[in-house]
């Protein structure tokens, strides 16, 4: 999978670098930790606020980001982005822990049974 | 307050009285023609209350002398001899009148009070078996064999008067015995199909569909489960009834029911326990079974095994008035018809007043002297007697 | 005693999670919903400890199992039940379509500022529907499945081919006899032309009047103008007159937020509350049109309209404390949404979307239009939402359209980027047609979506309430009944 920016990150990337004359905003993920589909929903979930991109570097994932907007303090980027990484981390986590009750659900509610039997024995 | 239990003078019995269940008429009463539109009750089940200076018809299985009041006639009744066997009534029973239905003993010498006509309230009690154990039990249930109960409950139903308009089927717990159960239900829908009938259960059994379809399938038009909940999760309410898997197996149960048109009313006891999450609760029954028919909020009584239980399941109804407020609102907001059962008026907050009912058995229901002087006696349902002197502390006459 | 209470608690690790989704409203609380929306409040420790298996707090793990957030391991029940519950939210899926707008005419003598279709024409037979374009338009409607079918009148303004008004209601009750659904009628009119006959009507028909009021009246006038600018006085004094002799609960009204209506929420309120007007929809005007069209008004920003929601809200709960029973509507759908099974049928919030399965709105030409934002964006240029004519399409022409069924494939939330991990799936919908007109796709992207901007700040609000404010929380609960 590409990673989420692409050609428009490097477009944005020289403008953002020239304008603001300040260095760049990177933050770095170890691979062993961080899903990349986990840094790609988080990109996307903070796309008001900023553009990033990724890149595999060795065994970490090197995010880049750039703010819409002129930002005051770079450490409230960082703490935004790295707290959407892990809120992403922990949905991915419920969801798959989840999915077996989670289609169970649907399947129940979508079925035609009628009564409902008593507890089964064993883990569902 | 009734007695239902009374003693009978047996000397004029030569021998055993015949059947065990009789249904009591008066001579001249309708069906004094024993052989007249009562199918099912043989001559053997009607009994003949005589009164003072009655002349005894001739024809019936037994012949009853009224018992009588000591206060408003110091003299016994003045009955000469009877064409059959005879008791004399002691004074708790000179309540007994026309399509009462009584149990009389072997030796003639025990009289019980199964129907009573003018009460508000009648049940039978089917069995003391019970699968919960519910730390406020007001029957705590007795591991025999009482199978003679549900025998004793047939012949009942087969003696009705036709006018019996309402009947409770309680326990222990009646669905423990599944086949009885089902005939009693078949029973009543061939002979009294009429009956509004209240089943109280844990609901447990009809978590088997197969059960609850054999349920539905007697085909009495008007009967209701009246079943207990008592917390929105498994963990407080199997532990306030005491047996693990209990509110699934009863939630379940709820679900069957519904799914088969089957009428559902909840039954939650208001004790030390369940008020911290009557409003969950409240909340858990709108959001998961807004079908029931209607929700009943009761008091406590302190009898069976609530009375060594007092400490932990004893609360103040004047203590706790915000909580049942709270999950009343919630209820009646949400359009399921709400019931406040065995409260007295005196510690129920005024807005709730419109759902309280009078619920409390005639046989076991009394006030108290400082009652004497309350302005809305007449609507309070008293106390209950059982209790004793285990009462809220708040209890006084409303000016 | 036989089971000890110890033994009905839950030890370490005794739970395993339902189907459940979070939203953080403050620092120090988040929301977690479950797959029916059933919430609970929760710290980031707590929710933390309940993921890792570590909460200790009985109390807390009580209300998750009540709540269906987590159950033991082999129950059942937990799962027949948000069963139950998620088919009876979806009940009325299979019940399209239950709205069916007629714009009988798009004359009208008002031009309001924020108005993207009317006609100031005084030629009747250039822009008013005929007899029989709305002869075939019923025929259409009454295809619906729906067993209850609300046929609304609206323009231009209305009132202007009244006649047609007449005719579709016998015409439509006429029809009826032979399907016997639920019939009912409303006119969205300004109101100004309200006289006797159509009082009359309205009263003999039970017809219900939707009519436009902003707030007092230079905000209201300076939105609407028409000539002897006196708009707010005809509304107002039509308001009146249709309480008095049709009944106060015949009339509805709702306004139109503009970029004058900022900062005066608690005035608008004010000016419902006086009409005895119970209800009031705070809600914005359609961005797109604006920044397309440039008619004024301006383009606020959903920051600014939040802030005027909530005042707007704040006012409302104070009437209620006063006595005054007004319900805010917006909040009132979601309420519905959040504590209950119940599908308030509003189609601007539904999953999927409402475009053709919620409404259908038939043009005065006879175009049939899958939103009534779709039909203004038809007014700009843009036809993407026209799925057919009375005059040459069938019903399965229109509802079996790629017109149709794409966008509204494209608006199913259970599978769209961030809303399917919403915490506030549950209460929310899709608008197609506006993420088409701003974003250039059905689905959009959320982050930068106003629609979606605007939900999460109202559902934030709400939740925080209700968190925070045992009244407000009550209140919700009687308007979600």
């Amino acid at each position: 999978m590409s990673p989420a920016g692409g050609a428009a990150a490097t477009a944005a990337e020289g403008t953002g670098a020239a304008a603001a004359g300040a260095a760049e905003i990177t933050l770095v993920f170890d691979q062993a930790t961080v899903d990349l589909d986990a840094l790609q929903r988080a990109v996307y979930a903070v796309a008001a606020e900023m553009t990033a991109d990724i890149r595999l570097c060795g065994t970490n994932y090197m995010c880049t980001l750039f703010p819409r907007t002129k930002v005051t303090f770079e450490e409230e980027l960082r703490h935004r982005f790295r707290a959407e990484v892990n809120d992403q981390i922990l949905r991915m986590r419920v969801a798959k822990e989840t999915e077996p009750l989670r289609n169970l659900v649907f399947a129940l509610a979508f079925s035609q049974t009628g009564l409902v039997e008593a507890d089964a024995e064993g883990p569902a | 307050m009734l007695k239902l239990i009374g003693r009978a003078d047996a000397s004029g019995l030569a021998r055993p009285v015949a059947g065990d269940v009789w249904r009591v008429c008066l001579p001249g009463d309708a069906d004094s023609d024993r052989s007249a539109a009562d199918g099912d009750a043989p001559a053997s089940s009607i009994a003949c209350l005589l009164r003072d200076r009655q002349a005894a018809p001739p024809g019936y299985g037994l012949y009853l002398i009224a018992g009588n009041e000591p206060r408003t006639r110091p003299e016994p009744p003045r009955v000469s001899g009877t064409p059959g066997p005879m008791l004399r009534l002691g004074p708790e029973l000179a309540h007994l009148d026309a399509s009462d239905i009584i149990h009389v003993s072997g030796d003639g010498r025990r009289v019980t009070v199964l129907w009573k006509n003018t009460a508000r309230h009648n049940a039978l009690l089917l069995t003391e078996q019970c699968d919960n154990y519910c730390l406020m039990c007001s029957q705590p249930p007795k591991d025999r064999d009482d199978a003679w109960l549900f025998d004793r409950a047939r012949k009942v139903i087969s003696l009705l008067p036709q006018d019996a308009r309402a009947l409770s089927l309680t326990g222990g717990e009646p669905t423990l015995h599944e086949d009885a159960l089902i005939g009693l239900l078949e029973h009543c829908q061939q002979v009294a199909p009429q009956l509004s009938v209240h089943l109280l259960s844990n609901g447990r059994r009809f978590a088997d569909p197969e059960f609850t379809r054999r349920y539905a399938g007697v085909g009495l038009a008007d009967i209701m489960a009246g079943i207990p909940v008592y917390a929105p999760e498994p963990g407080l309410h199997d532990f306030i009834v005491q047996a693990a898997g209990a509110f699934n197996e009863t939630v379940h149960g709820i679900l069957n029911l519904a799914s088969l048109g089957q009428a559902v009313e909840i039954r939650v006891v208001i004790q030390r326990h369940t008020v911290p999450v009557l409003a969950g609760l409240a909340a858990f029954i709108v959001r998961n079974l807004p079908f029931v028919a209607q929700v009943a909020l009761m008091g406590l009584e302190m009898t069976g095994l609530a009375r060594p239980n007092a400490p932990l399941v004893w609360a103040d109804p004047a203590g706790y008035q915000h909580e049942l407020a709270a999950a009343v609102d919630i209820l009646a907001t949400a359009g399921i018809t709400t019931r406040i059962y065995n409260h007295q008026l005196c510690v129920l907050d005024r807005r709730l007043w419109p759902y309280a009912v009078r619920s409390i058995s005639d046989w076991k229901n009394d006030y108290l002297d400082i009652c004497r002087t309350c302005t809305v006696r007449g609507a309070c349902g008293g106390v209950f007697t059982t209790s004793g002197n285990r009462l809220s502390q708040h209890l006084r006459p409303v000016p | 005693m036989k089971l000890e209470r110890a033994a009905t608690e839950l030890p370490a690790h005794g739970w395993q999670l339902l189907p459940l989704r979070f939203h953080r409203l403050d620092a120090d609380s988040l929301v977690l919903t479950n797959l029916v929306g059933e919430h609970v409040f929760v710290t980031p420790g707590e929710l933390a400890s309940v993921v890792d298996g570590t909460c200790a707090d009985q109390g807390l793990l009580a209300r998750l199992r009540a709540a269906h957030l987590i159950q033991v391991p082999g129950e059942r029940l937990p799962v027949e039940l948000l069963a139950i519950k998620l088919r009876t939210r979806m009940r009325r899926l299979p019940d399209s379509t239950g709205l069916h707008i007629f714009v009988v005419t798009l004359r009208c003598e008002h031009t309001c500022r924020y108005c993207q279709v009317s006609r100031q024409s005084a030629a009747k037979n250039e822009f008013d529907m005929t007899e029989q374009t709305a002869r075939r338009a019923l025929e259409l409607a009454f295809r619906s499945p729906s067993p209850h079918l609300k046929i609304e009148f609206q323009g231009g303004e209305p009132l202007l081919n009244f006649p047609l008004v007449r005719w579709i209601t016998a015409e439509a009750n006429r029809m009826n006899k032979e399907h016997g659904k639920d019939l009912e009628f409303v006119i969205a009119t300004n109101l100004a032309l309200l006289d006797e006959e159509i009082l009359g009507f309205c009263a003999g028909e039970q017809i219900h009047i939707s009519t436009s009021l902003d707030g007092p009246q230079d905000l209201h006038n300076g939105n609407r103008r028409r000539p002897g600018r006196d708009s707010w006085q005809q509304a107002v004094t039509g308001i009146r007159r249709v309480q008095e002799r049709l009944g106060a609960d015949q009339v509805s009204a709702l306004m139109t937020t503009t970029e004058a209506s900022l900062g005066r929420a608690a005035e608008i309120i004010d000016t419902y509350a006086g009409l005895g007007l119970r209800g009031v929809f705070l809600r914005p005007v359609s961005p797109y049109g604006f920044a397309l069209r440039g008619r004024g008004g301006a383009n606020y920003d959903v920051g600014r309209w939040l802030e005027f929601y909530a005042a707007g809200l704040d006012r409302i709960v104070e009437l209620n404390r006063q006595g005054v029973p007004m319900v805010e509507m917006y909040a009132s759908i979601i309420a519905k949404k959040m504590l209950t099974n119940a599908d308030p049928g509003y189609v601007d919030l539904t999953s999927p979307a409402g475009i053709g399965i919620g409404a259908l709105v038939y043009n005065y030409d006879g175009d049939i239009y899958a939103s009534d934002e779709g039909r203004m964006l038809a007014e700009m240029g843009d036809r993407t939402f026209r799925l057919g004519t009375v005059h040459d399409s069938s019903y399965a022409d229109i509802m079996l359209s790629d017109a149709l069924l794409n966008p509204l494939t494209e608006s199913i939330t259970l599978s769209a980027p961030m809303c399917a991990t919403c915490a506030f799936e549950p209460y929310c919908g899709a608008d197609p047609v506006f993420h088409h007109a701003t974003m250039g796709d059905f689905t959009g992207h959320k982050a930068l979506s106003a629609f979606c901007q605007r939900n999460m700040g109202v559902f934030t609000l709400l939740l925080r309430k209700m968190r925070d404010d045992p009244y407000f929380r009550d209140l919700m609960w009687r308007w979600a009944q």
